[in-house]
């Protein structure tokens, strides 16, 4: 089974009767179907799994499955960052 | 929001194309099957599967290609080469079956497989679900004939005409 974690969607393109994203995982990006989450806009976070979006999840949330994992999860403007300080992580969000 | 007016960035047109089998499919039927599929990996060299083996998986690849190959002789025959947007193992939707090829794996490989039984299984549960896969997958067959037919003229070209 592949690992859920969660990517934040960049852009919002309709590709025939499909809602499409563009999310970001960490530091890679992908497309993603989003038409099982009819309310999902551009900033969300959700959940997926085999290319379709599947639920959304509260910010806190998705930052808290990064940190389980220490991975780093860096948005395309720049504004979210997750920082390994040693053994334990901090968290160094831009208020919005 | 979303952006309709700007221009669709390729890699999301491939994304659709290459998905084009679930992406018919309703929300309802979407959250029936999703739970059944998962994500597969294999690098290059690697077989999915062996000509006789039972079968198993519906792969969607998502990535890569694959040679489909039969055994000769001891030796693998290359019978087709399919790509990102295919899908291989349909047998397995049909109980009992056995592969018809090798499949092969010519570069790192991604798919979303789904146990055939299941699928079947889903299908069964749920005609309508099914029909529109199977029409999908009935277009994805089609086009793989095609597909198989034209590398044939390729390797043995047009026959000579009959000379009197």
């Amino acid at each position: 089974m592949s690992v859920e974690l969660p990517g934040r969607i960049l852009e919002i393109q309709v590709v025939r009767n499909n809602r499409l994203g563009l999310v970001q995982f960490g530091d890679t990006r992908r497309p993603i179907f989003l038409d099982l989450v009819a309310d999902a806009k551009v900033g969300d976070w959700v959940t997926v799994h085999v290319g379709f979006a599947t639920g959304k999840v509260s910010e806190p949330e998705a930052l808290a499955a990064y940190a389980e994992l220490g991975a780093t999860q860096e948005t395309a403007e720049g504004d979210l960052q997750l920082e390994e300080a040693g053994p334990a992580m901090r968290r160094r969000v831009k208020p919005r | 929001m979303t952006n309709q007016s700007a221009v669709i960035p390729e890699e999301m047109i491939e994304f659709a194309r290459v998905y084009r089998v679930l992406s018919e499919l309703d929300p309802d039927q979407l959250k029936k099957l999703l739970p059944l599929a998962e994500e597969t990996h294999f690098s290059r060299g690697q077989i999915l599967f062996k000509e006789g083996d039972q079968s198993l998986y519906l792969h969607l690849l998502v990535s890569g290609d694959v040679a489909l190959e039969m055994m000769a002789g001891g030796q693998a025959i290359p019978v087709q080469t399919v790509h990102a947007g295919d899908a291989i193992g349909w047998s397995s939707l049909a109980p009992g079956s056995r592969t018809h090829f090798q499949a092969r794996a010519l570069s790192k490989v991604d798919t979303v497989a789904f146990a055939g039984a299941r699928l079947k299984a889903a299908c069964d549960r749920d005609p309508a679900m099914g029909y529109a896969l199977m029409k999908q997958l009935l277009e994805l067959v089609t086009e793989r004939l095609d597909a198989a037919r034209m590398q044939l003229v390729d390797i043995y070209g047009r026959p000579e005409p009959v000379r009197r």
